[in-house]
């Protein structure tokens, strides 16, 4: 407990509590359908996003493929329950470890690419996976996996009719993986990757691993994604390589963290809560007019690169600063 | 007294251009050692090959009696070769106190262990005032005290120095000789190429001289600046004063 709480101080504490309150009750409040599926969603993405900024916040290695992860996750569980009956209870750690070590495999290689050179090839990576995916036999192809089965246990195979369970069970996942991502930043792991993010003949120079540490960054970050890739298709039951693994999701996980602040705890899940009720307000209203929520969606992610690139999190010291070059111009 | 560093005949090639040229000096343990030479002389490279950096093209480097001339600059800093960089390599996006602390983690995963490594540090080196500010933040001779904290939080054996002294006031200059004799009084050896004569003359206890990548000379302060050859090769190779860097 002294280890997430330890260094807030008692306003950050009543903020969180509040918070987190009001996240508790949400689902009592909303009782639309599109609501519900919102928050889902947002504690989905929460959890991509805090798993991207591992690597690419945390330890500064920007990758645009982690959609891999996400899919990979996704039919680890889809693929074992349709060939084993594999309850997801084992299927999501299976699949969290699957593609650390995935990641480990293809991390020895690429993670010697710096900056763009990585971050276009773990694009390309992630085409080619789903490429792979689509032309299987294996993983049912183009046609995706449907996991939706009335005769299953529903505890044992978390699948719920009513979308509040989803919405706790994942509530309690998403933080458990943000205490745990708390406790980390202020750990030894975490300063070494913040030190590869600033200089790497630095952290050389005090003896840090530079390439095993990466990798590390590089599998936690990847089984964090896959854990949300299997909670999505556990939620859904349903999904397709076309919607999972493709270059618009990697780039909304980027953007998620880089939204809310690269390189903090509390970043991803501000992300995802904006960017989720962006993109699903901006899908239901102006969907019909063909890519306009796109439109303004890329808008709003130029006025923040531009305004604030330390992320939404910094708008509020941006405003005391504001705020104080104001009155000290008045009272010249 | 047993050596510290032995360095036989190391050679550095880039490509064509030979940065160091069988290079073989030695440090004792708890020396202070001055690296001089003219301006491309081959002394930053010859750091690089000691702390890991770069591979030597040949030669060996012995350290506390085992060979490191193919280990990676982090096991360097694992076995006790601390360095600064002749431009401040500081982590701007991380304050004071974290800089120093990624160095006390070398050794140590516990995290109370290494808060108590930079309180010492940041005494040492009189950087307690600033330990919450960010390293983007500090003017260059901050940066460059700011670089051997961070070294020196690792408990280095031997401490390699590039240019501490360039570009500060001569106050803080006194203030940096001060810390090297305070560092080395605890039984760090150091290397350190420096450029103002006077602090090398006062500093080290021996001096090496390179020009054009090759060993002109090792002597005694004295023995070096009396040398006509390292005279000649300071003013033909262009002398350098401490105001340019
Ligand atoms: N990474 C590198 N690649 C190619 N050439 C290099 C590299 N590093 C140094 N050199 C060259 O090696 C020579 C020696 O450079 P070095 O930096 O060691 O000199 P120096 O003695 O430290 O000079 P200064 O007093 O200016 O710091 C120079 O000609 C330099 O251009
Ligand atoms: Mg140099």
């Amino acid at each position: 407990m002294k280890a997430i709480f330890g260094d807030m101080n008692k306003k950050q504490v009543i903020l969180l509590v509040v918070l987190l309150a009001f996240a508790v009750i949400a689902p009592q409040i909303f009782t639309s359908l599109f609501v519900r599926n919102l928050l889902i969603l947002i504690v989905i993405w929460s959890i991509l996003g805090m798993g991207w900024n591992v690597m690419g916040g945390y330890c500064g290695q920007v990758s645009n493929g982690h959609s891999m992860y996400y899919g990979l996750g996704a039919y680890s569980v889809g693929l074992t329950l349709q060939y084993f009956k594999l309850s997801p209870w084992i299927a999501i750690p299976f699949g969290m470890c699957l593609a650390a070590c995935f990641a480990w495999v293809i991390g020895k290689p690429i993670l010697r690419l710096k900056g763009h050179a990585f971050a276009i090839c773990t694009m390309a990576l992630a085409e080619c996976m789903r490429y792979i995916c689509v032309n299987l036999k294996f993983t049912n192809g183009a046609k995706g996996v449907s996991m939706f089965n009335k005769s299953l246990n529903s505890v044992l195979y978390l699948q719920f009719k009513d979308s509040r369970i989803y919405y706790y069970l994942f509530l309690v996942i998403m933080l458990i993986v943000l205490a745990l991502i708390k406790v980390l930043s202020k750990r030894k792991f975490f300063y070494y990757l913040r030190t590869i993010r600033g200089n790497e003949d630095a952290a050389a120079s005090v003896g840090i691993d530079v390439s095993k540490y990466k990798i590390r960054a590089y599998m936690l970050s990847a089984a964090l994604v896959s854990l949300g890739g299997s909670l999505y298709a556990q939620y859904m039951l349903y999904f397709d390589p076309a919607s999972m693994m493709t270059l618009n999701v990697s780039m909304m996980i980027v953007l998620v963290a880089v939204m809310g602040g690269i390189g903090t705890v509390l970043g991803p899940i501000l992300g995802a809560v904006i960017i989720e009720c962006l993109s699903e307000y901006t899908r239901s209203f102006l969907g019909k007019f063909g890519g306009l929520d796109m439109v303004l969606y890329g808008v709003l992610v130029i006025i923040i690169v531009l305004f604030l690139p330390g992320g939404l999190l910094t708008l509020p010291s941006k405003i005391r600063d504001w705020r104080s070059r104001k009155n000290t111009g008045v009272a010249k | 007294m047993s050596k510290i560093l032995e360095l036989n005949a190391i050679t550095k090639k880039f490509g064509g251009l030979v940065a160091n040229e069988n290079v073989s000096f030695d440090v004792e343990e708890g020396e202070i050692v001055g690296v001089v030479g003219p301006n491309g002389a081959g002394k930053t490279t010859l750091f690089n090959s000691i702390s890991g950096a770069f591979l030597p093209t040949s030669g060996t480097i012995t350290f506390n009696g085992k060979d490191i001339t193919n280990l990676p600059a982090h096991e360097c800093a694992k076995i006790g070769i601390g360095r600064t960089f002749q431009i401040p390599q500081s982590l701007n996006e991380m304050t004071v106190w974290e800089n120093v602390i990624v160095g006390a983690l070398c050794h140590t995963s516990n995290m109370n262990e290494a808060m108590h490594k930079v309180n010492e540090v940041l005494e040492l080196c009189g950087m307690e005032k600033f330990r919450d500010m960010l390293a983007g933040k500090l003017n260059v001779a901050q940066k460059k005290r700011l670089e051997i904290a961070r070294a020196m939080a690792t408990d280095p054996k031997l401490l390699l120095l590039d240019e501490t002294m360039a570009g500060l006031t001569a106050t803080e200059r006194k203030e940096a000789v001060d810390l090297i004799h305070k560092i080395n009084s605890m039984g760090v050896a150091i290397l350190t190429i420096e450029h103002n004569m006077d602090v090398v003359m006062s500093v080290s206890n021996r001096v090496v001289v390179l020009v054009s990548g090759r060993l002109l000379m090792v002597g005694s302060p004295q023995e070096v600046v009396s040398n006509p050859e390292v005279i000649s090769a300071y003013l033909g190779g262009g002398s350098k004063d401490e105001s340019d860097e």
